[in-house]
């Protein structure tokens, strides 16, 4: 029988105090209830114009029900039965504070994605502050936009971020933790009242002792997702810290945790496991391949050299010459490690350059000219164009690119599709102007194909795909293609050129490698000898062997990365600061020494966290 | 989503283009449809054609009528600009005849006043309707829809059946001056009714609460009973200053975490009116004569031909409809039994 409502005498209605009232609970809590201004003009007669705004009260009411409003409008998110019981049960029992702990790959982004747009959906949620390690800010930032339609500010690395107003002025904030934590802007950070707060990769926040974990347990805030495939990494008090932080004393003290759950001499062997799981169930969600059937056959990699020869090396050569000169040198760069927003700003948008005394080349416009010159001579020559205007030095480069007809890489492609007859294709490339001349290169060489650009309409995409499930073997793909279709009747996937980002790649090959292929997955990249493709290659193939990986779990690795750098920032940072081929091998040898140890790190705890936990937290 | 939320969204789609000057083909059962629509129309959604496309289909091209998608935002805006206020008549209701005289003398009791019938005539009284829109928001969040009539002639709160319904309602032209406001009124009447019907949401609340304090009072107790207890390394002898900052710093911690948690739950709430129904009755007033001490005043009560009763006087002091009626000596003011006290 539940208890009467405490009526207070403020209870009544206080019209002086425009039409308020306060009343409390019976545990208490105050409750003030405010009734906006009357009306009465104009009038009508019309008995619908009236049906139809109770109908619309009525309608607006059913959202605060059973039914997931989540799910709605989302475009290009396949989402899974495990991921929606996971939203199920952070919305009913876990009261929007949970440790979410799936194993990688499984989707913990869109788990946390899909709760935190039904709390905005139902008005749970207003202020909402995600924190994710630098490399991934990029990777949240598109997804939110492009899957959930969600705008969020990354904050800018200027003054404005220091200052309190931006913070609490802002609504929408996705942030590198490290960027949050600095010293100038914890305090603004902590000062602004957040209604919800998602921290990934948040064993990050495993020490008490550090910045990061007394960041977020400092937060105002009423809702808290930390996301993890490995809550513990080193020992069991790891686990303790980062639930302190969801509910402070739900593991009672560190002592009593201590006593009670962890084995003297092995802080990573649990005692008492039944009464730990219990307390665990309460506070985490685990989903585990094993359990939701989400494990994937086998993908294979194979790297295919192009040799430039002639004008096409010529030109490899001129560039590299070219963009030398005109780099400006890291020290001098103010947007070393910027994230999105201002490497944004910095596009080669303005006037171009001309005459002698030409100013370095901008962060943003090095990295485009680089990429395009891992892509195609076509892409390459109107991104110089672009941004070197009437340069007379560039002029020669343009000139030598657009003569280029077929390249060393376009003879690669060719002779991959001819041998792979009618097995479905898709060919990734990041330039559109390299898809139009992939078209006309398969045109001439009579090969059918489809393109898939992110330019069409949704019916023309729809038709696409069938035309390619049907009857054509290849589809070309710009860096969106395909996203949101099924596309696994497609087993075989080629990189024309290759993003600098990792988690681009990752995002390519899980088109056609995700639930539903059931076949082996063959993954070519073609790129040109000595490029800066060739080294990222490299490094990405034959030390963390990243194609042979779990879904997800490159985002894992680079996670790992210390420092606040996005991985294309750093790639850059390498190029830019050597001055030879030599220095730049050296360069990245040592950040494949880096990507190694991240990744070791990553290995150890994965498997101490599958011992810890098995499949117990479904 | 249900089938059956789907089509009331149809409906409501459909409803809401046709009443904004559109020509809709969606017929019942299909996933999508199509509306010719003004071009303010167009514009409101968001689509630059004449034309637009009706799914109930998310992601898919046109206007997706769903409530996961902003449908329900959209069509909040193309009724924006709609009239609130609805102003109608029932005149063709049976009016009871006759004197009520003993109707009058069997549903009241007078509790310290002499009250004579002195006249019984037909009128028209006007009945205001307010719906609401309640909404409380804490840890979690209750909303509902009610609505509240009001005889806007005594402010008593009557239980009409929804006028909207009523098969004899006819347009009425407003005319002269405007009617008394009885928004206060309403509001004062809805008030109660939110608190009851949100009994158990607050119960809710009071159990969560409770039991995010113990846990927070467990903890950090633990914490400062460890503070006293707690030995430095090589076994020195504890500095007592050291633990009575480190025990100072718990308690300021908790107080901070109780402080936020009571900030967390605190309930906000807010009485958003959606619609006005001003509906003229006809009625039986029963003009009565009342002598309280050495004063006197004349009341009118009203027999009501929705629910075919005497309605109740209505307490000057709470608001309540009362039956059992008390007068005050200098004004002869109604008052129910509480007030009086």
């Amino acid at each position: 029988m539940p208890n009467l409502t405490k009526l207070a005498p403020s209870a009544e209605l206080d019209m002086a105090a425009g039409l308020k009232a306060r009343w409390q609970t019976a545990g208490g809590i105050p409750i003030s209830l405010q009734a906006s201004p009357g009306f009465a003009e104009p009038v009508t007669c019309n008995v619908e114009v009236l049906r139809l705004h109770l109908e619309h009260a009525r309608l607006s009411l059913l959202r605060g029900f059973d039914e997931l409003l989540c799910l709605e409008g989302l475009t290009g998110v396949e989402h899974f039965p495990h991921q929606i019981e996971t939203v199920r049960k952070v919305l009913r029992h876990f009261r929007g504070r949970v440790l979410l702990a799936d194993e990688v790959g499984l989707g913990k982004t869109i788990e946390a994605c899909l709760v935190l747009r039904e709390f905005l959906l139902r008005g749970l949620a207003k202020r909402v502050l995600i924190l994710v390690p630098t490399a991934l800010v990029s990777q949240w930032r598109e997804e939110l936009v492009s899957k959930f339609g969600l705008e969020f500010s990354v904050p800018p690395r200027t003054r404005q971020a220091d200052r309190a107003e931006y913070w609490t002025g802002t609504d929408r904030v996705l942030s590198s933790l490290s960027f949050a934590k600095s010293q100038r802007r914890a305090a603004a950070v902590t000062a602004a009242p957040w209604d919800l707060v998602i921290v990934d990769e948040a064993h990050h926040c495993k020490n008490r002792t550090t910045r990061n974990w007394q960041l977020i347990n400092g937060l105002k805030r009423r809702h808290l997702f930390l996301l993890t495939a490995t809550p513990v990494q080193n020992n069991l008090l790891e686990l303790y810290n980062l639930l302190t932080l969801l509910e402070p004393g739900h593991l009672k003290t560190e002592t009593d945790f201590k006593r009670q759950y962890v084995r003297r001499g092995n802080p990573r062997d649990p005692r008492n496991r039944h009464r730990l799981r219990t307390l665990l169930g309460e506070v985490m969600i685990r989903n585990t391949r094993s359990l939701v059937q989400m494990d994937l056959p086998p993908r294979y990699a194979q790297t295919l050299m192009a040799q430039p020869h002639g004008d096409e090396e010529r030109l490899y050569r001129l560039l590299d010459e070219y963009l030398r000169r005109r780099r400006a040198l890291p020290q001098e760069d103010a947007v070393a490690g910027a994230e999105i927003d201002e490497i944004e700003k910095e596009d080669g948008a303005g006037p171009p350059l001309s005459g002698a005394a030409l100013p370095p080349l901008g962060r943003k416009q090095l990295s485009t000219l680089l990429s395009a010159s891992g892509s195609h001579p076509r892409s390459l020559a109107d991104s110089l164009e672009r941004v070197a205007g009437t340069d007379p030095d560039a002029a020669p480069i343009i000139e030598i690119a657009r003569n280029i007809q077929r390249s060393a890489k376009d003879e690669k492609l060719l002779e991959l599709l001819r041998q792979s007859g009618q097995d479905k294709v898709l060919v990734f490339a990041s330039f559109r102007r390299t898809l139009e001349h992939l078209q006309s290169l398969l045109d001439q060489a009579g090969i059918a194909y489809v393109t898939f650009s992110g330019a069409e309409s949704d019916r023309q995409k729809d038709e696409a795909v069938e035309t390619f499930r049907q009857l054509v073997p290849v589809m070309l793909c710009s860096e969106s293609g395909g996203e949101g279709r099924n596309l696994q009747f497609a087993n075989t996937l080629i990189n024309y050129d290759l993003p600098w980002n990792p988690m681009r790649i990752e995002q390519r090959v899980g088109r056609i490698h995700r639930i539903g292929q059931t076949r082996e997955v063959f993954i070519f990249n073609i790129c040109a000898a000595g490029s800066l493709e060739a080294r990222l290659l490299d490094l990405l193939t034959d030390k963390i062997r990243m194609f042979e990986l779990v879904v997800g779990e490159v985002g894992s690795i680079l996670g790992n990365l210390e420092g606040g750098e996005e991985f294309e920032t750093l790639v850059l940072n390498l190029w830019m600061r050597s001055a030879t081929d030599t220095e730049l091998d050296r360069s990245f040898d040592t950040l494949g020494r880096t990507l190694l140890e991240a990744q070791e790190e990553y290995l150890t705890t994965k498997q101490l966290d599958e011992a810890l936990f098995g499949e117990d937290y479904q | 989503m249900s089938g059956g939320i789907q089509e009331e969204l149809r409906q409501f789609a459909t409803r809401v283009l046709e009443h904004r000057g559109a020509l809709v083909d969606w017929p019942v059962g299909t996933g999508a449809g199509t509306a010719v629509v003004p071009e303010e129309v167009a514009a409101a959604v968001g689509i630059d054609d004449d034309t637009i496309r009706l799914t109930d289909q998310p992601g898919g091209e046109g206007w997706c009528v769903s409530l996961g998608t902003d449908f329900l935002e959209t069509a909040g805006r193309l009724l924006e600009a709609e009239p609130r206020t609805g102003s109608f008549a029932a005149s063709r209701l049976y009016l009871k005849r006759g004197s009520l005289e003993e109707a009058v003398r069997r549903a009241f009791a007078w509790l310290n006043a002499k009250v004579v019938v002195r006249d019984t005539r037909a009128t028209h009284v006007e009945y205001h309707t307010w719906w609401f829109r309640a909404s409380l928001t804490s840890e979690d969040r209750w909303e509902t829809r009610l609505a509240v009539t009001v005889n806007s002639a005594t402010g008593v709160e009557i239980d009409l059946p929804d006028p909207l319904a009523l098969w004899e309602l006819e347009p009425r032209q407003v005319t002269g001056r405007k009617p008394p406001s009885t928004y206060p009124r309403a509001v004062a009447r809805a008030l109660p009714r939110v608190k009851a019907a949100a009994e158990d949401f607050f119960c809710r609340m009071d159990g969560r609460i409770e039991r995010d304090r113990r846990r927070l009072r467990e903890y950090y107790g633990a914490l400062l009973r460890e503070a006293d207890h707690k030995k430095p390394r090589g076994g020195a002898t504890p500095d007592p200053e050291k633990t009575a900052e480190r025990k100072r710093a718990v308690e300021l911690e908790l107080r901070r975490k109780l402080a936020e948690l009571d900030e967390r739950y605190a309930i906000a709430g807010s009485l958003q009116p959606l619609v006005l129904i001003r509906t003229v009755l006809p009625a039986m007033a029963v003009d009565l004569s009342v002598q309280r001490k050495r004063a006197s005043k004349r009341h009118t009560l009203y027999w009501n031909p929705l629910v075919r009763a005497i309605e109740p006087m209505c307490c000057g002091r709470c608001g309540n409809g009362i039956f059992s009626v008390a007068f005050t000596d200098d004004d002869v003011d109604p008052r129910c039994a509480d007030c009086r006290r």
